[in-house]
């Protein structure tokens, strides 16, 4: 069963990369499995794009938490694909970063949208919160 | 599939996973504007044909980087036919053009309201439309023991496009694919195509959205152009080498533990998906007819790497010692290390983990594993006290050129083998004996590695 650990409002933002300020998920450190959950996703239907999570602490390097990649319906497509819920399952090197203690001071959450390697600092998307989930 | 099917498909597997839904990937807008080219399947689809049993020999799917020449021949030469089919008879199912359309018209393209992405339908699907388009490819070069090669993108040495894709890369290959963003030599980003977090996971209905979520969407977006899009993605032939990849991870996964297996509801299982097959005849295939590839499809995969026998240890390990390291090849309990051993003999899950074991690379081959040098020479294998497990060398190509790395890590269960160890007192090795090699004087030679760690398995 996923417990709710924290839920925080985006910073509001058009294109590009966007931020979220979130506490140390510190009851999910040992736990077999920890997501993100971004909360109504929006991305356009003629896109297909890879969003990368990183965690940022206060000082020090951020780290890569995992990816969601979603195809886009055709390149002629028009309108956005919504969801409620996507998640981004955190990798086993989040893990162990994580249980480290490199994650003392709270963790910014920063999502990047990328077409392969390529990053879409034009895109026009939205994530309305982002949660983080253990069991 | 029409729409109540659909939406039964997807209220099904909301309830089969209960209180988890909420973590998974779930687009809702059902309705939405048509979008992309008319690809509904031609001919006649009203009177299906159940799929029957298959007798053709089980033949094994291999990574396309280790094609021989001449296998790569007969790959270009099925894809050959296949396109030529489009061109001289348009209406013909088998056609390479209606192939693609097979995936389009499944995820909503041309005003279908089919889509088996985001549910519990996409991994038995995929298999399926694999299944007959890998079948209408031997067809069309007369040779049923033709199957499909995969992209195993998650090995190391596998970073770039098959070869086989790529060269020539022009129209003249009827592998290319000209809107590609991923050019020949271009390495896949280093977070893209990783499999490990899906495979840990322990139960379908998170296995299978994290697989499609991450790695899988993340190679269809990293090749780019016609792969980028649901209406156009299987017009790349490596569509059909990615997704083999990704079907052989399904099984990977299934065979990794007893605990890991497909929905077991009849709901599920009864699921239908319609597909023309090698004699143009529409035929529909039940869930539960996919479920066992090897027995069913007649397909296995083949090129299983060390990567692979990591993979099957993916839990929660926590490490309770390291052993030192004297030099690569003499390794040391030490007296603290043996007091945290003890009270965990017969009571926890542990494994032993070796930190960059450093295996024979000159050929392909399978040996045992020992910490104890009068063991090794004997061979018994299993049966000794302290055979540890077996290691698999799988070289990428037939003549040793292209060797595929060492291992960052292997590990092994010391189910019943922890005392023994923690009986060491004096320094050991770990040695390694081919598999086929005969005791009591068998070659042996010692494994060099960075470290040695006891884990102990987490309790959920
Ligand atoms: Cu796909």
């Amino acid at each position: 069963m996923f417990g709710a650990v924290h839920i925080f409002a985006a910073l509001l933002l058009l294109s590009g990369e966007r931020t979220f300020q979130v506490q140390v998920p510190r009851a999910c450190e040992s736990r077999s499995s920890l997501r993100l959950l971004l909360k109504d996703l929006e991305l356009p239907r003629n896109r297909a794009v890879t969003i990368r999570a990183y965690a940022k602490p206060a000082q020090g390097d951020e780290s890569f938490i995992g990816l969601l990649a979603v195809m886009g319906d055709s390149a002629t497509a028009t309108g956005n694909r919504k969801m409620p819920e996507a998640r981004i399952t955190a990798t086993p090197a989040f893990r162990r970063w994580l249980e480290d203690g490199s994650a003392s001071a709270p963790l910014s959450i920063i999502l990047r949208p990328f077409a392969g390697k390529t990053a879409l600092k034009d895109l026009e998307w939205s994530v309305g919160a982002v949660e983080w989930v253990c069991r | 599939m029409d729409r109540t099917d659909k939406e039964e498909s997807r209220r099904h597997f909301l309830k089969a996973i209960g209180a988890d839904a909420a973590a998974l990937l779930l687009p809702v807008a059902l309705v939405r504007p048509a979008f992309g080219q008319v690809c509904a399947p031609p001919g006649n689809t009203s009177n299906p044909t159940p799929w029957v049993r298959d007798c053709r020999s089980i033949q094994a799917r291999r990574p396309a980087s280790t094609l021989t020449g001449s296998e790569i021949t007969k790959l270009k030469a099925a894809y050959k036919a296949m396109r030529d089919l489009a061109t001289s008879d348009p209406a013909d199912p088998r056609g390479f053009l209606h192939q693609t359309h097979i995936h389009c018209h499944n995820c909503g393209g041309g005003g279908s309201t089919i889509q088996v992405h985001f549910g519990d339908r996409f991994l038995p699907w995929h298999r399926a439309y694999l299944y007959f388009h890998e079948k209408i490819l031997g067809t069309l070069i007369g040779d049923m023991n033709f199957r499909l090669p995969y992209w195993d993108w998650e090995n190391p040495a596998h970073r770039t496009m098959p070869s086989a894709y790529t060269s020539p890369n022009n129209s003249t290959n009827p592998l290319f694919n000209s809107p590609r963003s991923m050019g020949p030599g271009d390495t896949l980003d280093p977070t893209d195509g990783q499999p490990a977090t899906a495979l840990s996971e322990t139960n379908f209905a998170d296995f299978s959205p994290e697989l499609e979520g991450s790695p899988h969407g993340s190679i269809h977006n990293a090749v780019g152009g016609d792969m980028s899009f649901f209406d156009t993605a299987a017009k790349d032939p490596i569509f059909y080498a990615h997704h083999a990849n990704v079907d052989k991870l399904w099984s990977d996964w299934t065979k990794a533990d007893a605990s890991h297996t497909a929905p077991t509801t009849a709901a599920w299982l009864n699921q239908t998906q319609g597909f023309f097959d090698e004699n143009k005849k529409w035929r529909t295939i039940r869930n539960a007819d996919v479920v066992d590839h090897e027995a069913k499809l007649r397909y296995i995969y083949a090129g299983r790497t060390w990567e692979y026998i990591t993979w099957l240890c993916l839990r929660d390990w926590v490490l309770v010692d390291r052993l030192q390291v004297l030099d690569a090849s003499r390794i040391q309990l030490t007296q603290a290390g043996r007091q945290k051993l003890l009270p965990m003999i017969g009571k926890s899950e542990t494994r032993l983990r070796l930190i960059s074991p450093q295996l024979p690379q000159n050929r392909s081959a399978s040996y045992f594993l020992y910490y104890d040098e009068r063991d090794a020479k004997a061979n018994r294998g299993p049966e000794s006290p302290s055979y540890l497990g077996l290691v698999s060398v799988v070289l990428m190509s037939k003549d040793g050129s292209q060797k595929m790395g060492q291992p960052r890590k292997l590990d092994f269960d010391l189910k019943g083998k922890l005392k023994g160890l923690a009986d060491r007192s004096a320094e050991f090795s770990f040695f390694l004996v081919e598999k086929t090699q005969k005791g009591p004087n068998a070659a042996v030679s010692k494994l060099p590695v960075r470290g040695v760690e006891i884990l102990r398995g987490q309790e959920a």
